[in-house]
């Protein structure tokens, strides 16, 4: 949609109110394996009380709390969850995300019905993102017991981290009530989502799952096998699927099966899959704990080769133990682009390298490296650049302008001015991978002797602060 | 060594890939209110008698055109063009060396094998200015254009552009990357194939 547009979609809401937001309708994440709900990831998910489940399911999008505020926007008020938007409104001139996500083409087509509709009813929305639970074979360094059932048997066992804030300690989680089920639990929120499906399935644009890792979840499969029989009710699905590719190959032999048959036949409108890496071999596996990289790589050329139609998408979430092996990760990336570029993949190109910086936990952030670390970003964004098509089209490959620019950016926000604590973040750095390498039989010095300097420099200072306490 | 074939021309735009990188892209030099000096090292393949172009800047065209019995050099300013006949002779297989030097609204000269074949003089003229200039080698425009291209057959053994104080980009076109000669000054202006 062109900026015209979108000035054309704020004047529509505007005209409703001055907070009106289709999102709160039409968009939902849902945290099953714990119980929240959010409209937008702007507001902080709130909890769905399982008494509204009862004569409710759709509740697991339409709670109380929710109604209140489409309430609040109905009436012209601005409700406080959503003050991501009013600051970004307030103090520029920038459309905010209410516009972004109410002029989408799952959202704006609804704008006249909501108009029309009582906020007290229920609404289906038409882009779903769901997290069944959070099994997970993995327990990468910049996650936690939410997304992880490793994390929770690792905090579980030996409490949160020794950091200046207690990495991943779950006290607080435990006392709100927030600790995700177990999956041999039975759990409310699935049970309820399963009774809603068949009506949600009907309205939907998009279907995410997220996790947990979604391949370990029966869930999941549940899921795409009800696609690959009821996809008449609706074949105009947009369907994506987070996996870190590292479950048993018996798993990933039967999604793909599922999905030969969604593809070939018709049956969705796109099918996507979502994946992470941030750096390779040895250091990807330190930082993504359960991770075996050759394998990782393996599964996508497996099914890259299996589903010709589908794309691939890297989310990488660079971080400071990306930076040494990241132009592998680009290297690999074009090596897949090159090899699986067909022109008949529902996106431009078979695989996707998305590349955002890590903001927390703090102590992995690029921030807290040497500047002398910095320019290495500089490099990889270099080496993604002579890897970079002009022509972004089915019939080319290589890096998009995007793709290089995401990566370029991390080099930005690496020197970029900032209120960023770095002594304090450092000091948390050095705790952290102590207390990693002691609970994981791991040797971080072994691992990144890039950063063995770096390493003993900042030792020393946190052995002086534990000396003066 | 860059070999470039009838019909398969090369292009000088760094900026054209990503908004962001380059961060300083040579090719915005070549504009009429930047100084630049712009270095080639070639030898013709071509004994055709046709039209060929042996290099463009666009989008205000500025190119030198190789003739049987001649050659014209075409500067646009921001007036006008100037179509001027040169007396140079492209040779095949013999080594040239060709230097352009521009200095805002003072000069544009043409130097082959260190002798100053023409000066244009600038004073109170302006060489045509552009947001993203950009130089073709081996053809004087975008084949899909599908006119005024007048390929030839023609191998770059060292291009060199550079600003008032240093050398922006370099190739002697001993690298590829994906299609693209990688710049030896590490500024990634890379040369490119269309």
């Amino acid at each position: 949609m062109s900026i015209a547009n979108h000035d054309v979609v704020r004047k529509e809401l505007d005209s409703v109110g001055c907070g009106f937001c289709l999102a709160k309708w039409t968009q939902v994440t849902i945290h099953l394996g714990t119980g929240m709900t959010h409209s937008c990831h702007h507001p902080s998910p709130h909890k769905i009380p399982i008494k509204e489940l009862k004569r409710n399911p759709s509740a697991l999008h339409n709670t109380s709390f929710k109604k209140q505020k489409r309430r609040e926007m109905l009436e012209g008020k601005r409700p406080e969850e959503c003050n991501y938007c009013w600051n970004v409104e307030d103090n520029s001139d920038s459309f905010s995300d209410r516009v972004f996500k109410s002029a989408e083409p799952w959202s704006l087509d609804q704008l006249e019905t909501i108009k029309q509709t009582h906020w007290r009813r229920n609404f289906n929305p038409r882009y779903v993102e769901v997290s069944f639970s959070n099994t997970c074979n993995f327990k990468c360094a910049y996650c936690g017991p939410q997304y992880s059932s490793k994390w929770v048997e690792e905090i579980e066992k030996h409490g949160g981290y020794p950091t200046s804030y207690n990495f991943n300690d779950t006290t607080n989680m435990k006392a709100s009530g927030t600790m995700p089920y177990k999956q041999t639990e039975y759990n409310p929120y699935v049970e309820a989502f399963w009774e809603w499906w068949p009506d949600l399935f009907k309205d939907l644009h998009t279907f995410r799952i997220t996790g947990g890792e979604p391949l370990l979840s029966k869930d999941t499969f549940r899921v795409l096998e009800y696609i690959q029989h009821k996809y008449e009710d609706n074949s105009n699905l947009s369907l994506s699927i987070n996996t870190n590719l590292g479950v048993p190959d018996k798993l990933i032999d039967n999604f793909i099966e599922i999905a030969k048959d969604l593809c070939e036949n018709d049956k969705v409108r796109e099918l996507t899959l979502f994946t992470s890496i941030e750096a390779q071999g040895k250091q990807a596996e330190y930082t993504r704990y359960g991770l075996d990289a050759d394998k990782f790589w393996f599964n996508i050329d497996k099914i890259l080769t299996a589903l010709p139609k589908v794309t691939i998408n890297i989310m990488a979430t660079f971080n400071a133990l990306s930076v040494f092996t990241y132009d592998d990760v680009i290297e690999k990336t074009f090596e897949l682009k090159k090899k699986h570029a067909n022109g008949q993949r529902y996106w431009t190109s078979a695989l996707q390298l998305d590349t955002s910086y890590l903001r927390w936990p703090s102590h992995l952030s690029i921030k807290i490296l040497e500047p002398e670390h910095f320019n290495l970003i500089l490099e990889h964004a270099k080496k993604a650049l002579y890897y970079g098509i002009k022509e972004f089209t089915h019939g080319n490959y290589g890096f998009s302008n995007i793709e290089i620019q995401k990566i370029k950016r991390i080099y930005d926000y690496a020197i970029s001015d900032s209120l960023f604590d770095v002594d304090k973040n450092r000091k948390d750095f050095i705790k952290f991978v102590d207390e990693l390498d002691k609970r994981r039989d791991t040797n971080f010095v072994e691992t990144f002797p890039e950063l063995k300097d770096f390493y003993v420099k900042y030792k020393k200072r946190v052995s002086v602060d534990l000396l003066a306490e | 060594m860059l070999s470039i074939k009838k019909g398969y021309p090369w292009i000088f735009w760094p900026s054209s890939i990503c908004d962001t990188l380059p961060v300083n892209p040579g090719n915005k030099l070549l504009s009429g209110d930047k100084y630049f000096k712009l270095t080639l090292e070639y030898i013709l393949r071509d004994s055709s008698d046709e039209q060929k172009t042996l290099f463009t800047i666009v989008p205000r065209f500025t190119g030198l055109d190789l003739y049987k019995n001649k050659s014209v050099l075409t500067v646009t300013c921001e007036d006008k063009a100037d179509y001027i006949d040169i007396n140079y002779i492209g040779i095949e297989n013999e080594k040239t060396k060709l230097v352009i030097e521009h200095s805002p609204e003072v000069f544009f000269n043409l130097f082959i094998n260190d002798n100053l074949i023409h000066s244009l003089d600038l004073k109170g003229r302006s060489f045509g200015k552009s947001d993203s200039p950009h130089l073709i080698l081996g053809a004087g425009n975008f084949p899909k254009n599908e006119f005024n291209l007048n390929y030839l057959d023609v191998d770059f053994l060292e291009f060199k552009l550079e600003d008032e104080t240093q050398v922006v980009s370099h190739h002697k076109f001993e690298e590829f990357i994906f299609d693209k000669s990688v710049d030896l000054t590490d500024n990634c202006n890379f040369i490119h194939k269309l």
